[in-house]
């Protein structure tokens, strides 16, 4: 037990050494850390960060399951796509998720293509159809923290977050084609998943 | 190759700045982030940004009213960062931490997404 200085308290407080669990998806990452007994917060050092990242890429099975909704007209399309690159729905999914938060999120006409999408004349490609499919997603660690970032940052929960990834990238394989400005990034898309479906 | 401690220390008197200074410790991975339940903290992507702030970008430094161990300021800070496609405003509020009088690293108080919460002004 040590005295030290609590940032969070503002004060001098006790400090003892505890075995702490951080929660990733449905696993855990156990570790220590000295734990301010008053308000229970604690610092997440560099070495802690390479030591939960070196634990999380050990997991050869996903880390985390989400379950989007899907309605039966993206159903019906990512059934479609996957047969046209022979690929499962699930691997069409991950491999849509990946261009989605890795390429497409971080151009810089994101916002652009967001508004494109819900258009009406394009929305009304992937918004039809009233029968609901949940789809289960497991990702794996790089996935699960991506993910994370992401919905942190738009504020929206990980399995919406999916659902307007495969809406989104559904509508650039089907119609971007035909707009000039989506040309480019929907052939890309479109060899991505061409050659990610040979590694599938 | 990553600076031992005290030549960590060395660079850190050597930066003319307080924004220098914040870049060196997060350029070098000294920096640790408070894990809070109050005000919970957002993750280490919204600190990274930092290294692309111009020289000039604004960084106010006060005397740490709350004292304790460590340097004898504290730096408040808010900048963009386009982050996930999205523009965000990020809060950092941080101070040095000592040991033996040498600074050894930055200790991140406050790392907040300022449209998800209001940011605390002292």
């Amino acid at each position: 037990m040590a005295n030290k200085f609590c940032v969070v308290c503002e004060k001098n407080c006790e400090f003892t050494v505890e075995k702490i669990s951080i929660s990733v998806g449905r696993e855990a990452f156990p570790t220590t850390a000295e734990v301010c007994k008053e308000c229970e917060s604690y610092k997440m050092t560099p070495k802690m960060r390479r030591e939960m990242d070196q634990w999380g890429l050990g997991f050869t099975k996903s880390v985390v399951e989400y379950q989007p909704l899907l309605n039966e007209t993206v159903d019906r399309y990512l059934e479609e796509i996957a047969a046209r690159f022979n690929l499962q729905k699930t691997p069409l999914v991950k491999i849509l998720l990946a261009f989605y938060l890795k390429d497409i999120v971080s151009a810089d006409t994101f916002e652009g293509m967001k508004k494109w999408a819900q258009r009406e004349d394009t929305h009304q490609y992937t918004q039809t159809g009233k029968r609901e499919k949940k789809l289960g997603v497991g990702l794996n660690y790089i996935g699960y923290k991506e993910l994370g970032l992401f919905c942190e940052v738009w504020n929206v929960a990980p399995a919406k977050a999916i659902e307007e990834a495969i809406s989104f990238c559904v509508c650039l394989l089907e119609h971007g084609k035909t707009v000039s400005r989506l040309k480019e990034i929907a052939l890309e898309l479109e060899a991505f998943v061409a050659k990610s479906a040979i590694a599938a | 190759m990553a600076l031992t401690d005290s030549e960590f220390s060395a660079a850190f008197l050597k930066e003319a700045t307080p924004l220098g200074k914040i870049k060196l410790a997060i350029r070098e991975e000294r920096y640790n982030i408070w894990i809070r339940k109050n005000k919970p903290n957002v993750s280490e992507e919204y600190l990274l940004p930092v290294l692309e702030l111009p020289d000039g970008h604004d960084v106010r430094v006060k005397r740490r009213s709350s004292g304790g161990q460590g340097s004898d300021c504290v730096y408040v800070m808010q900048y963009s960062a386009l982050i996930m496609g999205k523009k965000i405003v990020v809060y950092l509020k941080a101070y040095f931490e000592k040991d033996d009088g040498s600074v050894i690293g930055l200790e991140v108080q406050s790392l907040r997404n300022t449209q998800l919460t209001l940011v605390e002004d002292n």
